[in-house]
């Protein structure tokens, strides 16, 4: 058994808005820069849809992610090396611009230049591509609220098998969001892809990063990855992708997108597996039981025999703790209630989600039944206009009776609370149908719907003892290409180390209860704006900073 | 006009007749400027100026813009500002009301007046439609180049403005436009203006005795004699204030003394703020010889954040919990202790920068935020019993008022939509002529801009449409072969708008949706109809006020700003809409 802890993320899409409150702070804090126009880590989907980039889940297209060969063995779907290297010149499975879209921008210019005339001036689409006028026609988020997906919309991959089901008319209408990152997979087809070994996964807590230095172009990767979440930088040349804002993370503060979420519906904490049993769960045969494969690697803390062997093995003892705690595990393995995207990419993905139900409970509340009864939800979960299938194609592989558990576990929690919260006796028997206790329903509650910022984010610091691991450095400044820094054009000219300091008192700041509290807490309003405040001297930040290991795999 | 000369709404301009004029006049006639103009307004000598709106002496002169883009956005009916305000282009088609239609006693000029306005002036710090207007535009400081502070009652904090960097260029923060502008507006007065005396007319005022000025809701007109005129009961309260114009500047810069001597009423409860002032005069310091010697400074952002929070009861544990304690003795309920866990605190600017900082429960709103909770309205009339603002102090359904009678709407009942065909000649919803088709016309809050334009910068465009846009259902698109992403144009008497259609079968039949906001600089093409710039959301729809939103006076009937009074009703709006020429030309 070898233990390994891994940063995962869970979204409650009960409770996105489709704000991409997080898309756009995500893109301000890391792709606002040139060759990354087009380019955003963090997207929010409309599903029914076709994502971002288009049909991105179409595999016998583009060819992401691992499949079993003749022999039952886990191999790339994409070919193995001696495939790619043949292919190294021509990388055929690639989406191209069209698949992503026509990044554009605005003379805004005009609108203070413009010289007295006829009409109103206005501020035209210009490429950001070919610098010429152009009319959008394609979008990272076109298809938005159903826009244009009467037509478009049969070309959603997760309708096969089910387009029967799914009518785009009025009265049929569903619709919801899925947000997207890197996926920071447990066996990461992006890294397996790589011919340069440029890409590795953080053995301290899974983080998967490029490293610039060692990245070479040859796009791999972004066939690689099912999820398409590797993007290509067309300024530098290199492959660029999410990494789980880890210069936050390791302060233990959240990333950007989970700060910023205006639906509180992201978690983020640790999960403890067991790397030996990974490449076996992702080898099992049916697409359908992957879920539950996944599953199984999971380690549980508080179990003692896996808590001491996790310390023997070298995990800190506060990420065990912080494991213990984490929301990310008791949503996956306590409560069964979040389920993974796309398991039959054979990834072990690990950003999971929770299931919509509101769309549902919104309909049952239209035909004037009580929304609030488990009765009608249990009903209406199989009969009502979002095909449980096409959340199934999403998350278990097509297998509805996960997905279906879920639902009711969601249902009988707003029956059950509707009781407490009307000041009744909980109604042990709303949970027993659903195979959980009312204590068990309430807690599961309390993390769903009141949990604050330091429930919902259980993140144990990075230890300094460790940091030249984490080579801080060494991976977040693409070179070349003109010396712009990773937090967008002009921010500097060199690179810039990530200022541990600042972001410790960042996360101090938001947690305490009162200022006084606050050890050596920044005032903006004395802060002279040169530098940031209260941040170390380069040679502290250097200091930590190692040199990049040269096997090529996971440090 | 009715409501204005009863006093129900405020009307500006009041009276055809300058208001320092009339207080200049009314010394000359050796009268007290009450019965002055009540005498004056039954002679006949003196009109409202709501008479004859198209009389060159009732027209607008000046617009100041602060931070609004009335031309790009909020103007509701767009087309009509751009022809009878500022006198420009416009696309406006509907013709005058026929006779029968025109108002009985409002006086009606064939030529309806285009170009009212001398001068616009906009501050601002983004190049919009009014700047684009404005005779003179001030650039202003961003939210991240001043001090400032913001809140809403939909989360419980005060949020401050901190500058990230100094106003660049010429770009000065709200606070210096207006004590500058004030500055010289003294130094000018010293020759033109000096020290005046101003008649203001008040509306009859909620939370006041004002609400009683209507008995049982018969309505009693002054003007066919069935009243006598009387300030405050049958018509607008007069007030005369005098006006040092010398003097603007130095008063901008500090808190004035008449806060000491009468208080602060918010809603019936009139707050002492001696305690504040004093507090502000050792936190902000104190003015030095002049007008304003020994009063509270107010010469920055900061001072002035300081003294709202120090003036306002949820900022101010002081004051919330004397307000409460005035309350109760009108209530006879138990309230103080709502706000006793934060008696001792003022909020003060330097804590909201430090740390996001939640509001102290007050008489000033109707929630309820303490131990915690989270603000949600009348709160504190459900649970404590604090009697409503209503006629019978409890939930009232029933509006015995005589304008509700004539127009049947003494209980809440369900009214459709305007018919716009019978009223203004348009197409019948559905449908179809050479124009397109006729579709209901909607301008709902946009999810990425309530009320803003900020869904124009480029990241918001790059993820959506790119432009101007509308939705509608693919069913009405298939009626006039629109298909998604296609340039349309829409027309209807009010104006056109040119943009992109989003269709989808989201969409119910019969109705689009042109979202809020979508200022015509970004991407809108010149239109097929008249060749001009194409129109904003605002340019299809106009001002109907409904009568019933005009009565005063009479309970919660009875104006307050920003709670009670007229709206848009803007709602009801047809258009055609059809597929035009897709190769546009800007």
């Amino acid at each position: 058994m070898r233990i390994m802890a891994q940063m995962s993320m869970v979204m409650n899409l009960d409770k996105c808005i489709g704000c991409h409150t997080c898309t756009v702070t995500c893109k301000q804090a890391w792709t606002n820069r040139t060759g990354m126009e087009y380019v955003w880590f963090n997207n929010v989907e409309t599903r029914p849809g076709l994502g971002y980039p288009r049909r991105y889940e179409d595999q016998e297209k583009w060819k992401g992610g691992w499949t079993l060969n003749r022999s039952g063995k886990l191999t790339l779907k994409g070919g193995n090396r001696f495939m790619k290297l043949l292919n190294i010149f021509s990388n055929p499975k690639m989406p191209g611009l069209e698949d992503y879209y026509e990044p554009w921008t605005y003379d805004y210019e005009t609108l203070l230049s413009a010289p007295l005339g006829k009409n109103f001036p206005v501020a035209r689409p210009y490429s950001l591509v070919s610098g010429k006028p152009m009319h959008p026609q394609w979008g990272s988020n076109w298809d938005d609220d159903l826009g244009g997906t009467y037509v478009t919309g049969k070309d959603d991959v997760m309708l096969k098998g089910i387009a029967d089901k799914v009518k785009f008319e009025f009265e049929q209408s569903f619709m919801f969001y899925l947000p997207r990152i890197c996926e920071h997979c447990l066996n990461p087809s992006c890294m397996a892809s790589c011919p340069s070994g440029a890409i590795y996964k953080r053995s301290e807590d899974g983080i998967v990063l490029v490293d610039q230095n060692r990245c070479r172009g040859w796009r791999m990767c972004i066939s690689g990855c099912p999820y398409k979440k590797i993007y290509f930088n067309h300024s530098t040349g290199k492959a660029e992708k999410c990494t789980f804002c880890y210069p936050r993370v390791e302060v233990g503060i959240p990333t950007v997108c989970s700060e910023t979420c205006v639906g509180r519906l992201r978690y983020i904490g640790l999960m403890l597996y067991d790397a030996d049993a990974v490449l076996e769960a992702a080898s099992t045969t049916n697409d359908t039981d992957l879920y539950e494969a996944q599953r199984a690697c999971f380690l549980d803390p508080r179990d003692p025999e896996v808590a001491r062997e996790a310390e023997r093995q070298g995990i800190p003892l506060d990420w065990i703790e912080a494991a213990k705690r984490s929301p990310v595990r008791r949503l996956i393995q306590d409560y069964g209630l979040a389920l993974p995207l796309h398991p039959e990419y054979r990834t072990m993905p690990m950003v999971w989600y929770i299931p919509p139900l509101s769309p549902i409970v919104d309909a049952v509340r239209g035909t004037g039944y009580d929304a609030e009864d488990a009765g009608n939800l249990f009903g209406a979960i199989d009969a009502l206009r979002i095909p449980i299938e096409y959340l199934a194609n999403l998350f278990t592989a097509g297998d509805v009776a996960p997905v279906r558990l879920v639902l009711e576990k969601m249902a009988a929690m707003r029956s059950y609370m509707r009781d407490i919260n009307l000041g009744r006796e909980g109604d042990e028997q709303i949970a027993e149908a659903v195979g959980m206790s009312g204590a068990e329903m309430y807690e599961m509650f309390r993390l769903l719907a009141l949990a604050k910022y330091d429930e919902r984010y259980v993140i144990p610091t990075a230890h300094r003892e460790q940091a030249h691991a984490l080579e801080e450095l060494a991976t977040d400044c693409p070179v070349g290409g003109g010396g712009s820094g990773p937090f967008g054009e002009g921010s500097g000219a060199g690179p810039v180390p990530v200022a541990i300091q600042t972001l410790a008192e960042t996360k101090a700041r938001m947690q305490a209860d009162d200022m006084a509290e606050v050890p050596g807490s920044v005032s903006y309003m004395e802060w002279d704006g040169q530098g940031l405040p209260g941040r170390p001297s380069p040679q502290d930040a250097a200091d930590r900073v190692g040199i990049p290991g040269e096997d090529g795999v996971a440090r | 006009m009715q409501s204005a000369r009863n006093g129900w709404m405020p009307s500006y301009p009041t009276f055809d007749r300058n208001p320092l004029t009339l207080a200049d006049d009314a010394e000359a006639a050796g009268m007290e400027i009450g019965p002055y103009v009540v005498q004056q307004l039954k002679s006949g000598e003196l009109k409202f100026a709501v008479e004859d709106p198209d009389a060159e002496e009732n027209w607008p002169r000046v617009l100041m813009l602060w931070r609004a883009n009335l031309f790009g956005n909020s103007a509701k009916g767009d087309e009509y500002f751009l022809k009878h305000l500022l006198g420009t282009d416009h696309a406006v088609t509907a013709k005058e009301a026929s006779g029968d239609l025109r108002p009985k006693e409002m006086v009606w000029r064939e030529q309806a007046p285009e170009g009212k306005l001398d001068m616009v002036m906009t501050i601002d710090f983004r190049m919009t439609s009014s700047t684009l207007m404005s005779d003179v535009v001030l650039p202003a400081a961003t939210w991240y180049e001043k001090h400032d502070i913001n809140t809403t009652d939909m989360h419980p904090f005060v949020h401050p403005f901190t500058p990230a960097i100094s106003p660049p260029w010429q770009a000065k923060t709200d606070w210096e436009t207006f004590q500058i502008m004030s500055d010289k507006l003294s130094e000018l007065a010293t020759t033109h203006l000096g020290v005046r005396k101003d008649v203001v007319a008040v509306a009859l005022t909620h939370d006041t005795p004002d609400a009683l000025a209507t008995p049982h809701g018969v309505v009693a007109d002054w003007k066919t004699g069935e009243v006598e005129p009387i300030p405050g009961v049958t018509m607008p309260k007069l007030a005369v204030v005098e006006r040092d114009y010398t003097q603007i500047g130095a008063k901008y810069g500090s808190v004035g003394p008449v806060l000491d001597r009468l208080g602060e009423t918010t809603k019936g409860v009139t707050f002492d703020v001696t305690s504040a002032v004093d507090y502000l005069k050792q936190k902000n310091g104190v003015r030095h010889g002049g007008v304003a010697d020994g009063r509270p400074k107010l010469d920055h952002g900061i001072n002035a954040a300081e003294a709202i929070m120090a003036l306002a009861g949820t900022t101010n544990g002081h004051l919330a919990t004397q307000g409460f304690k005035t309350l109760e003795k009108r209530t006879g309920t138990h309230l103080h202790d709502l706000a006793a866990e934060h008696e001792g605190k003022i909020i003060t600017f330097a804590e909201i920068v430090g740390q996001p900082t939640p509001v102290i429960t007050s008489p000033e709103w109707s929630g309820s935020e303490t131990g915690g909770r989270r603000y949600s309205p009348f709160t504190i009339n459900v649970e404590r019993l604090k009697p409503w603002h209503t006629l019978t102090g409890r939930q009232t359904f029933y509006l015995d008022h005589d304008w509700m009678d004539t127009i049947g709407e003494k209980l809440p009942i369900y009214r459709g939509p305007l018919n716009m065909t019978q009223l203004f000649g348009e197409a019948p919803i559905g449908d179809t002529n050479e124009l397109g088709v006729s579709v209901r016309y909607l301008t709902p809050h946009f999810k990425w801009a309530i009320h803003s334009q900020y869904q124009d910068n480029w990241f918001m465009q790059n993820l959506s449409r790119g432009g101007q846009q509308i939705w509608m259902s693919d069913r009405d698109a298939a009626k006039v072969g629109i298909a998604d992403n296609d340039w349309v144009e829409l027309v209807n008497r009010n104006g056109v708008v040119n943009c992109r259609a989003i269709v989808s079968h989201r969409m119910p039949e019969g109705t689009v949706y042109m979202y809020h906001s979508q200022d015509r600089l970004i991407d809108v093409p010149l239109t097929d109809t008249n060749g001009r710039r194409g129109g904003i959301h605002n340019s299809m729809t106009r001002i109907l006020i409904k009568p019933s939103h005009i009565i005063g006076g009479y309970a919660q009937l009875s104006f307050a700003f920003n709670y009670l009074g007229p709206t848009g009703n803007n709602r009801d709006e047809v258009t055609m809409i059809r597929k035009r020429s897709q190769d546009v030309q800007y």
